[in-house]
């Protein structure tokens, strides 16, 4: 049977268990010359849950270009001039009721009320909330500039929804209120999707028969949604409208040249890391993920990604850490000897060195990847123990092709209390901080993208002062 | 900031600035539905409540296409993660298609087809050489069209389908143009949602404006996707063809046939395994220094040990949900045996089994919902007694407060989990909402981390007392058996799961409309004493079943 590249390329990638071949070692494969399309700026999302139970190990210290790492964010320190540390970042919005963790995760990065939704409570353990209220900053930057690429954006997750579906406690993009983009937590399934239909179409506009059998369905089923959309009630013709843009956004895609033509994007193997599920798997499958996206936006299949590890109240066990206990549990406290926390996060702030790079050994000309990027690493609360919204985990990366200044920390308002104990920091305060909104507008600004205000006006404008160049 | 106060009663959902995705969720009924007297219900004329569109889950997807096209390819178990609303993946006003889920339902779409072309003469039923290929393409768009969309095409629909496949042919020759049409139809709105609309209505309800009958063909889809979660076979799509679902009774009729299929067997054990939260269990990670008898293979073994003892009670047992909650019985396998202190039966196949009496009894004591609520290295009351009063007794706790500093002890193999868990119920600001968790969870204590019995924790014996308050069954208890019993006891229970009923078989909360429909479901569950598929065919007998507003919309 001829079968279609897609599909072939799927079986030989089943088939190919045991054969180690993996993923390109990216240093060795990725591209040294400048292109012209890559050197465009790239937005990065990454997040890591539950906060930190020591605050002070956690944030950085010190003013300007004068800024020492704590404990647990020590592993990002050859990073140190390529970092821009915010300090005094909070949720400001109103907010509607619901598990905070959930409330926080749907609000990082919409900056707007969430929808709080009765039917989520209902969920065994004691997970609520709803959809966003809004669209995501990354959604919104991809809704300006996402068009010329394959994908407007691309979510990465590492075990984001095996144990919650897709929940609002998982979620931290939208396209709009109410409309998730679930992260693909399948690096093998990721790696289908984005590289093996690579080289078609040749040229834009220039399809294959097997590109163009997949388009003409794809335009009957889009015209037979417009044909019955008439027929249902006026709310499940938003529903109908709703899954058509999406398939819009997938025919889109169907048309335009997906990668350059380098050797490492078209030439690139994979090797599963094993079941995706499997909690033993999480730094493989984690690892796979993080390249699979430095790869993708090298290649210009996008320039907006998110790299999600875990979710909202993350209940991932660290067994390679030798920690007995779960995340959550261990953010309260609740674990044998050693609160483990301060460990989980070392382990991420390495993911995150990994990430970074990965990014900078990218070359583009007169910039690295990582110097073209403009990354926020986030959390859902800055503490795990008290759920607290104040000074949020804003270690942001690279500067978006010259746009922002890095290698500083900049702090927005103070500290209203101090920390009474250096293990708990119960009661730990924060006056005059800025809302996360003005960070969102940052982050518009520096993509290039015009805004004064984003989600919810009423907390704050931006940009920020003293960040963008 | 809670949904529920702190006696459990709901809060009015805040339905402030934010909104919860536009408008595209109907308002939450404010308040708890408490049915009329049935004698008000005889009487009255029937209200369906809403029944927003539905799109099939990915269960009901395999199922589908399985017994379209007869294959055992399963591509939805590769989809992206689907919504859990009201414990369940079908809430229809809050699950939502992203580009990737859209990608997936096209490759699906394009394999399945590719897959049905490999045996074109068979795919066809009927010979291109014999009639001519249009005539041949055309019958197919009558017949696949019709097991398609679950009901025959309109004139326009399949002057659309023939015009696609014309210009097909044209470009890719006839086999290809088949092809495409499978491909196409598997992605169009009629095949992904559960579409009724004007086109497929039944009859005005004389005494209701605004209500119709459910037509013919939805009847068959909504039995069908009822008891089987999958598309109606030939004989239900004949019966809605012949008008032979014109009366409750021929309904009724139908679904007793279905209950007899092996498909009403997966359906039931799909409920159960979502109302207990069985799917998770696939996933859990013990700690290998406290629990050393774990290994990963143990989860989905301990799904599947849970999944059979649902069955086999249902279906080849007392059938009762009370059985479901006290009945001893219990599947192992060699590897499991241990884990029960019972002898190993030989095999690696699940065997039905006896659990020791005095252990175990019913699913809130077999190991895949323990393990579940518990930690990697310990137990969990919290767990525990949260899933009872949230999901068995439907009076779910609120979150933790705002800024409330949750630190609790240090897990200690020296102090036991009843003394660590003392601080819930001496400070005030935890023992508001904890006594509603805790005494219920603390009963479980005799199951450790993974589910294994014990009768001893931290050199003492494990004290399993607990206690039930602001229920039906309000008292003290003596470990989970005793607590079983209690719960079977329970009309609140028993109402409890009408409710989750409710849920997973309208794919929707319940509304002021819905009074009749729930006291209709309560009332037979009550009287047959729990009798879970007689409750299934009391629902096939409701006004939210046998009735729908009126379309609102244009034809197809």
């Amino acid at each position: 049977m001829n079968l279609p590249r897609k599909l072939a390329r799927r079986r030989f990638l089943r088939g190919a268990g045991g054969i180690a071949v993996g993923l390109p070692f990216l240093e060795s494969f990725l591209p040294r010359k400048a292109s012209a399309q890559s050197a465009k700026p790239r937005l990065v999302i990454v997040y890591s849950p539950n906060g930190s139970n020591n605050v002070s190990e956690f944030m950085l210290t010190g003013g300007g270009a004068n800024y020492t790492f704590g404990p647990e964010t020590a592993p990002l320190t050859p990073y140190k001039n390529k970092l821009l540390v915010i300090s005094g970042i909070e949720i400001k919005h109103p907010t509607a009721g619901g598990d905070q963790h959930t409330v926080a995760i749907a609000s990082m990065l919409t900056g707007v009320k969430t929808g709080y939704d009765a039917k989520f409570d209902d969920v065994a353990t004691s997970v609520a909330g709803g959809w966003a209220g809004g669209i995501s900053v990354d959604q919104e930057v991809a809704k300006t500039i996402g068009a010329t690429t394959k994908y407007q954006s691309l979510q990465f997750g590492v075990q984001t929804s095996y144990r919650y579906g897709n929940h609002p406690i998982g979620r931290l993009s939208y396209a709009a209120a109410g409309q998730p983009l679930p992260p693909e937590d399948d690096p093998a399934a990721a790696y289908a999707r984005l590289f093996s239909n690579v080289g078609a179409p040749t040229a834009p506009g220039v399809l294959d028969a097997n590109l163009k059998r997949d388009k003409s369905v794809m335009d009957f089923v889009i015209a037979e949604y417009g044909a019955v959309s008439g027929a249902v009630s006026a709310e499940d013709k938003l529903r109908l409208d709703q899954h058509v843009s999406m398939l819009r956004e997938v025919e889109r895609g169907l048309t335009v040249t997906p990668v350059s033509n380098l050797a490492s994007c078209t030439q690139t193997s994979f090797a599963s890391a094993g079941d995706p599920s499997a909690v033993s798997n999480f730094p493989a499958i984690a690892k796979q993920q993080r390249d699979l996206m430095v790869l993708a936006l090298s290649c210009g299949l996008t320039r907006i990604a998110s790299l999600q590890y875990s979710y909202g109240r993350s209940l991932q066990p660290f067994p390679w850490l030798n920690l007995a206990s779960d995340h959550h549990s261990m953010s309260h406290g609740d674990a044998l000897g050693s609160d483990g926390t301060k460990e989980i996060n070392i382990w991420y702030a390495k993911e995150l060195a990994e990430l970074l790079k990965s990014l900078d050994a990218v070359n583009e000309g007169s910039a690295t990847l990582l110097d073209n990027c403009i990354g926020w690493w986030c959390s859902d609360v800055a503490d795990g123990g008290d759920h607290s919204w104040l000074n949020l985990r804003a270690i942001l990366f690279g500067s978006a092709g010259g746009r922002v200044k890095t290698g500083q920390l900049v702090t927005y308002g103070q500290r209203s209390a101090p920390v009474p104990d250096p293990d708990s920091d119960l009661n730990y305060g924060w006056t005059n901080g800025q809302a996360t909104n003005a960070l969102h507008v940052t982050l518009l600004n520096a993509m290039g993208v015009p805004a004064t205000t984003f989600g919810d006006p009423q907390v704050g404008s931006g940009p920020l002062p003293g960040i963008l160049v | 900031m809670a949904s529920t106060n702190p006696d459990g009663t709901p809060k009015v959902p805040d339905t402030g600035t934010g909104g919860q995705g536009g408008t595209m969720t109907p308002p939450t009924a404010t308040g708890p539905v408490v049915p009329p007297p049935p004698s008000v219900c005889a009487t009255a004329a029937p209200e369906p409540g809403p029944s927003p569109l539905r799109r099939l889950t990915h269960t009901e997807y395999d199922n589908t296409v399985r017994d379209l096209l007869t294959t055992t390819a399963t591509p939805a178990r590769t989809f992206v993660a689907e919504e859990r609303s009201l414990g369940f993946d079908n809430g229809a006003t809050v699950r939502t298609v992203s580009q990737l889920l859209a990608e997936q339902y096209a490759n699906a779409a394009r394999q399945l087809s590719q897959a049905a072309g490999t045996n074109l003469a068979g795919t066809l039923g009927c010979d291109p050489a014999v009639t001519s290929e249009d005539a041949c393409a055309s019958s197919f768009i009558d017949s696949f069209g019709l097991r398609s969309y679950r009901r025959p095409l309109s004139v326009n629909e399949k002057a659309r389908l023939n015009a696609f496949y014309q210009a097909s042919k044209a470009e890719y020759g006839f086999p290809a143009a088949v092809e495409m049409l499978v491909q196409a139809l598997l992605q169009t709105p009629q095949f992904l949602y559960r579409m009724e609309v004007a086109d497929t209505t039944g009859p005005a309800v004389a005494q209701a404006p605004g209500v119709v009958q459910a037509g013919p063909y939805e009847l068959a889809s909504r039995l069908s996707y009822l008891f089987w979660q999958s598309m109606p076979d030939a004989t239900l799509l004949a019966a809605a063809q012949t008008g032979e679902l014109a009366t409750p009774a021929q309904v009724v009729a139908q679904a007793r046939r279905l209950l007899l299929d092996p498909r009403a067997k997966s359906a039931v054990v799909n409920f159960h395994s979502q109302w207990f939260e069985l799917g998770p269990v696939d996933h859990i990670s013990k700690d290998a220094t406290v629990v050393s008898n774990f290994t990963p293979e143990l989860g989905p073994l301990l799904r599947q040990q849970a999944e059979a003892f649902v069955a086999s009670t249902v279906f080849d047992g007392a059938g009762t949900l009370g059985a479901l909650l006290t009945s001893p019985a219990g599947f192992v396998n060699d590897t499991l045996a241990p884990l029960y202190g019972v002898a190993a039966p030989g095999s690696a196949t699940l065997s039905p089994i006896m659990l020791p009496s005095t252990e175990r009894a019913g699913l809130l004591t077999q190991a895949a919902w323990l393990a579940l609520n518990a930690k990697p290295d310990q137990s969990s009351p919290v767990k525990r007694g949260y899933f009872v009063r949230s999901e068995l007794l439907c009076n779910t706790p609120p979150p933790p407060p705002p800024a409330l500093n949750v630190m609790v002890p240090a897990f200690d193999p020296n102090v036991s989990t009843r003394q660590r868990f003392e601080a819930h119920r001496t400070d005030p600001a935890c023992a508001s909402c904890h006594q509603l968790m805790d005494p219920i969870g603390l009963g479980f204590e005799h199951y450790d981390a993974l589910g294994g019995y014990r009768v001893a924790e931290a050199n003492a014996p494990v004290d399993a007392k607990g206690e039930l308050t602001n229920t039906d069954i309000n008292g003290v208890f003596n470990g989970a058996i005793e607590l079983g019993q209690k719960l079977s006891s329970s009309a609140q229970v028993q109402n409890c799961a009408v409710s989750h009923w409710f849920h997973f078989g309208f794919g929707r909360a319940e509304t002021q409309a819905d009074g009749c429909t729930l006291g209709k479901m309560q009332e037979a569950f009550s009287k047959t004493n729990g009798d879970i598929r007689e409750l299934m065919v009391t629902m096939s007998q409701s006004d939210a079943f046998l009735y729908r507003s009126a379309s609102q919309g244009g034809a197809l």
